[in-house]
């Protein structure tokens, strides 16, 4: 009986050394994260990104371009003076997302977190880095809830998932409606999107801006990103004839899509993508040339000429972070960089070089408020600029309409970054 | 009850129960403390799962749908309505029980695997009754729940008051197995899970007996569900209600010892805080820290298929009985294995 | 009513790659009595081994059939040796578990060796339809339908006709009484696993051209099996065929008539509806 009760009191005391020995390794793995001297002189940051699991393919090329971020700035001497310091995190899924987010903040004591990619976890990485007073940096997350939240340190770099859709689907009531020679009223658009929070409220702002606009609305359904088989959704888009599919997909479901809308011989008049899935360098390369020609992608500005950069000095940044982020090895085969890295590497850039370096104290997150609010920058690496509402939401943030010519993403409006005129209205493939 | 706690072993895995809530105090970092209380939800919704499938042998992979239940009733009722949390667990328990009634009442007299099956079957609805079902639930969106901290809200600034309540809910759970382990139900039931038509024989109500043991367990289940969403403040159908997550429940159970009232807690006292600190600790290779996962879970089930509890007291018996051996000649080996 | 013609088609001709995807299950499931969980990885395993053959040989997924088929047996031969072996006597919790615990090394280490990326094989079926009047059919499918239900009718050839498959069945019936009778128990069981490996692996294969390999595409697959398996009636080999059709083109119609986000539930209820008012399923036989 005794020898039990030992063996027993041996396995709890085994447990509490489990816990408090993993934070010891911790320690040396990263860095002496615990010792107090050691932080006045690096400033530490995480990144917090699905690296395993269903979204681990983007996730890594964030975390990639991040981590080229935290490169150029420590390679410029640091934040004001201080080495920067990068501790990734791997959230696979929302809860995770929030245990990893307390490891960042409690155990390394990171002041900035970059991430996340998927809006469930950039809502659970809020939950617990804002009550904690660290700063949230999102160059992912678009659902709208984040920065209507009044949360006080979450900023987004990128435009909300409303605007997105609402941007896309504007187009498609004015430029588009033009260009086929239908009026708006008389438009008929169906609505496809993948069922996770983002193309739920990319779709959502498309819709609105749609009814606006009077456009019909002839078919509208949502499907699981891990679907295999799609083609009871495209017959139910060809029966409903549509001008214009507006989709908001992951890379994946974009190419089945687009794949099965060609068997089924169903491709309407105009296609419009409205997120990462069709501006991925991926979805062209996969479905080629001929048919992705033509293909509307509404998005953060991506793959923009150096000379955008050019006035505002950041030629060079963009020009040595593209060369850098394609010259990895698991990126050889990419012809551009995907706009989910890009957006990363803007977000943890623009917010180490330009904002923590205006910070009073460093150390203080009210203080890098401040400085995320009143800096104002007419450009970023990511071709808008930055004005943050006290709301944390970037206002100079947009969505461009680009469309995919000869497998180059093409922005095609707004006039002020425009770089080529659309083309292939309607496509010249279009079933009906 | 004073007879059971000093009743041996139970009273030793008593003694590890309540000293487990030193950890939480003794700890004083809240990435820990948020690995603790993990540790007691998953305990406590690990042994609720317990209760019916663990003594009855017949496992449910949905409980994820219970758990939902409980935290979107909790969540949606305080959001929407203003109402407490604490009563919105109640509603979630009514809600969930009622699930289990109607579901219950038609699967749980299928064979085996067929169960299983049907389980699953029914969380994937549940799932997608969650995501399209928007103007209730907010979709795939998700229920935010607000950071505005007071017991009424069911919301705290510090890790200690959720430590607390979810150890507290942890307690309950386990209490109110043992009890069941000495009561005509519990005797029932695993009656049942040995051998139907036996115990039918004997006069046990099968399906009344699972039926109570299916309901109060999912009930049991809603209630940590309704703390999880109060404890994370942010839940998505896809997360919530995964199969992932309805996998979690068993995983504890086995690895700690299916049908003990103190396996789950054992299992999610290991594998919980194990899961958390490899994810923590290995982040330079994707996905290394779930195939260990994985090895250490083909590791236990290979070589320790009983489960810890088990293993632990099957080695407990086997000294024993050698001591005794040794004392007097004769005495026999066979005892060492067995409940 | 050509809508309604085209969604049963096409319904169909994704039910014959969920069929051969399960009719592998159906031996394993049927005949060893194992709940096998990874049974989907290994779909995933069968078209990462088609896309290296396509990008690092060249060879389209029908090319380089004979060797995946080969490699998958040997997959299959050390999965049942190494590890299904020590658990046929354990109860089906811990064999589920046990396969939960494969299914999660396999596709971490998927995603450890091979990366996230999707790995897609574009060839030339993989865009060109087949068009029967109003009727559109892709290539790939078609084929893939027609390899499908040549094998099941091979197996079910196999499974009736030969020894080894007389012995099978015997065993799916009553273990015990086969072994009395003097069938080697432990190499029937490997067999069968092996065997529905392979068939997994040809569907996985099957499906390569027109869906990308990703280490968790498994996923997807899995718990689809396992509904088409009891469908079928679990050791039915033309049943596990008819439950394949059957959810295809439940799915399909689902997806038209209801919505896209309804395709999965509305397999999911009809498996419990079989399974309350049929329990052995539509082909099985009692007890």
């Amino acid at each position: 009986m005794k020898k039990f009760l030992a063996l027993l009191l041996i396995l709890a005391l085994a447990l509490s050394c489990f816990a408090a020995c993993g934070g010891g390794e911790e320690g040396t793995v990263e860095g002496e994260g615990e010792g107090e001297e050691v932080s006045s002189e690096t400033f530490k940051v995480g990144a917090i990104y699905p690296l395993s699991g269903g979204n681990a393919l983007l996730g890594n090329r964030c975390l990639q371009a991040v981590q080229i971020a935290v490169d150029y700035i420590n390679e410029a001497g640091g934040i004001q003076g201080r080495t920067v310091e990068l501790v990734t995190a791997d959230a696979p899924d929302a809860t995770a997302a929030t245990t990893e987010a307390s490891r960042l903040v409690d155990n390394e004591g990171v002041k900035v977190v970059f991430g996340s990619l998927a809006s469930g976890n950039a809502l659970a990485i809020a939950g617990v880095t804002d009550p904690a007073g660290v700063i949230l940096v999102e160059s992912g997350g678009i659902v709208d809830t984040l920065t209507d939240s009044g949360y006080q340190y979450v900023f987004r770099i990128l435009d909300k998932g409303g605007l997105r859709g609402g941007t896309g689907a504007e187009y498609v009531a004015t430029t588009v409606a033009d260009t086929l020679g239908i009026a708006a009223a008389d438009l008929k658009v169906a609505i496809v999107h993948e069922d996770s929070s983002y193309g739920l409220s990319v779709a959502v702002g498309a819709a609105e801006v749609l009814e606006e606009y009077g456009c019909q609305i002839v078919y509208e359904s949502e499907y699981a990103a891990t679907t295999t088989d799609m083609t009871a959704m495209v017959l139910g888009i060809k029966e409903a004839q549509p001008d214009v599919l507006l989709s908001v997909c992951y890379v994946n479901d974009a190419i089945l899509l687009v794949d099965t809308l060609n068997a089924q011989q169903a491709m309407p008049k105009v296609f419009m993508g409205t997120g990462a899935g069709t501006t991925d360098p991926a979805f062209a390369s996969t479905v080629g040339a001929d048919v992705s020609d033509g293909m509307f992608c509404t998005d953060m500005p991506t793959n923009l000429p150096l000379s955008v950069f050019e006035p505002y000095g950041l030629d060079g940044v963009v020009e040595s972070f593209r060369a850098d982020w394609l010259g990895l090895s698991e990126n050889a085969d990419l012809a551009n960089v995907p706009i989910a890295a890009e957006a990363a590497f803007a977000g943890a850039y623009t917010f180490m070089n330009d904002i923590l370096s205006q910070a009073a104290d460093l150390d203080d997150p009210d203080s890098i408020r401040e400085a995320a609010i009143s800096v104002k920058l007419d450009m970023t690496t990511l071709g808008f600029g930055w004005d943050i509402g006290e709301d944390g939401q970037n206002y100079a943030a947009s969505a461009n309409i680009n469309q995919w010519q000869n497998l180059e993403v093409v922005t095609v409006a707004p006039e002020l970054l425009k770089n080529g005129d659309a083309i292939n209205v309607p496509l010249p493939y279009a079933h009906y | 009850m004073l007879k059971n706690l000093l009743k041996k072993e139970n009273s030793v895995l008593w003694i590890i129960a309540f000293a487990s809530l030193i950890l939480p105090f003794a700890i004083d970092n809240r990435y820990y403390q948020d690995i603790i209380i993990l540790t007691f939800l998953w305990a406590g919704l690990s042994s609720s799962w317990n209760l019916y499938s663990g003594y009855c042998g017949r496992l449910s992979i949905g409980h994820a749908a219970f758990m939902g239940m409980g935290a979107y009733s909790a969540s949606l009722l305080s959001i929407n309505f203003g109402i407490t949390p604490w009563v919105g667990m109640v509603v979630g328990c009514i809600i969930s029980g009622t699930a289990a009634l109607i579901i219950g009442g038609t699967t749980l007299r299928l064979k085996g695997t067929f169960f299983v099956l049907s389980t699953i079957a029914f969380a994937e609805i549940m799932k997608t009754v969650a995501i399209t079902a928007k103007n209730v639930t907010n979709g795939s969106l998700g229920v935010q729940v607000p950071y505005d901290p007071g017991f009424a809200n069911l919301v705290f600034a510090g890790k200690i008051p959720y430590a607390l309540i979810i150890w507290g809910y942890m307690i309950l759970v386990i209490f109110i197995c043992t009890r069941l382990e000495k009561s005509k139900l519990g005797y029932g039931l695993i009656a049942v899970g040995e051998n139907q038509q036996a115990a039918e024989n004997l006069g046990v109500n099968s399906t009344k007996t699972m039926l109570i043991a299916y309901v109060l367990s999912a009930m049991l289940t809603s209630i940590g569900g309704a703390l999880f969403v109060q404890y994370v403040r942010f839940i998505e159908p896809s997360t919530i209600m995964s199969l992932a997550y309805s996998v979690n429940f068993i995983l504890y159970a086995i690895a700690g010892g299916m049908g003990t009232a103190f396996g789950p807690m054992l299992g999610a006292f290991i594998l919980v805080p194990a899961t958390n600190l490899l994810r923590g600790a290995i982040t330079g290779v994707s996905g290394l820290h779930q195939m260990i996962l994985g090895l250490i879970l083909i590791g236990i089930l290979l070589y320790r298929p009983d489960g810890i509890l088990l293993s632990i007291r099957g080695a407990m018996n086997k000294r024993r009985a050698r001591a005794m051996k040794k004392e007097e000649e004769g005495g026999g080996d066979d005892a060492a294995d067995g409940r | 009513m050509e809508q309604l013609i085209q969604v049963l088609i096409s319904g169909l001709l994704s039910g014959g790659i969920y069929a051969l995807a399960s009719v592998g299950l159906t031996l394993i499931f049927g005949i060893v009595g194992l709940v096998n969980f990874a049974h989907g990885d290994y779909l995933m395993l069968a078209m990462y081994i088609a896309y290296w053959f396509f990008s690092l040989l060249g060879l389209v997924p029908y090319e380089s059939m004979l060797l995946n088929l080969v490699i998958m047996a040997v997959l299959g031969y050390l999965t049942y040796k190494l590890l299904m072996e020590r658990v046929l006597e354990s109860s089906h919790s811990i064999q589920m578990l046990l396969t939960l615990g494969l299914s999660m090394v396999l596709q971490n280490l998927a995603l450890m060796l091979w990366r996230a990326d999707y790995r897609n094989i574009r060839v030339e079926v993989t865009n060109s339809t087949i068009d029967i009047g109003f009727l559109h059919l892709g290539t790939a499918k078609v084929i893939g339908f027609a390899v499908a239900i040549v094998a099941s009718i091979i197996l079910y050839y196999f499974l009736q006709k030969t020894y080894t498959g007389a012995s099978m069945r015997a065993v799916a019936q009553n273990g015990k009484a086969a072994q009395l009778m003097g069938i080697n128990l432990s190499r029937t069981y490997c067999m069968a696993f092996v065997i529905g490996t392979v068939l997994v692996g040809l569907a996985g294969l099957l499906l390569s051209p027109i869906y990308p390999a990703y280490p968790t595409i498994g996923n997807s697959f899995c718990t689809l099996c396992f509904i088409v398996v009891v469908i079928g009636g679990l050791s039915s080999v033309p049943g596990a065929i008819f439950g394949g059709l059957l959810i295809g083109v439940v799915e399909s119609l689902a997806g038209y008539y209801i919505g896209s986000a309804f395709q999965q539930a509305a397999y999911f209820l009809l498996f419990i509806l079989v399974l309350v008012f049929k329990p052995t399923g539509l082909f099985g036989h009692k007890g």
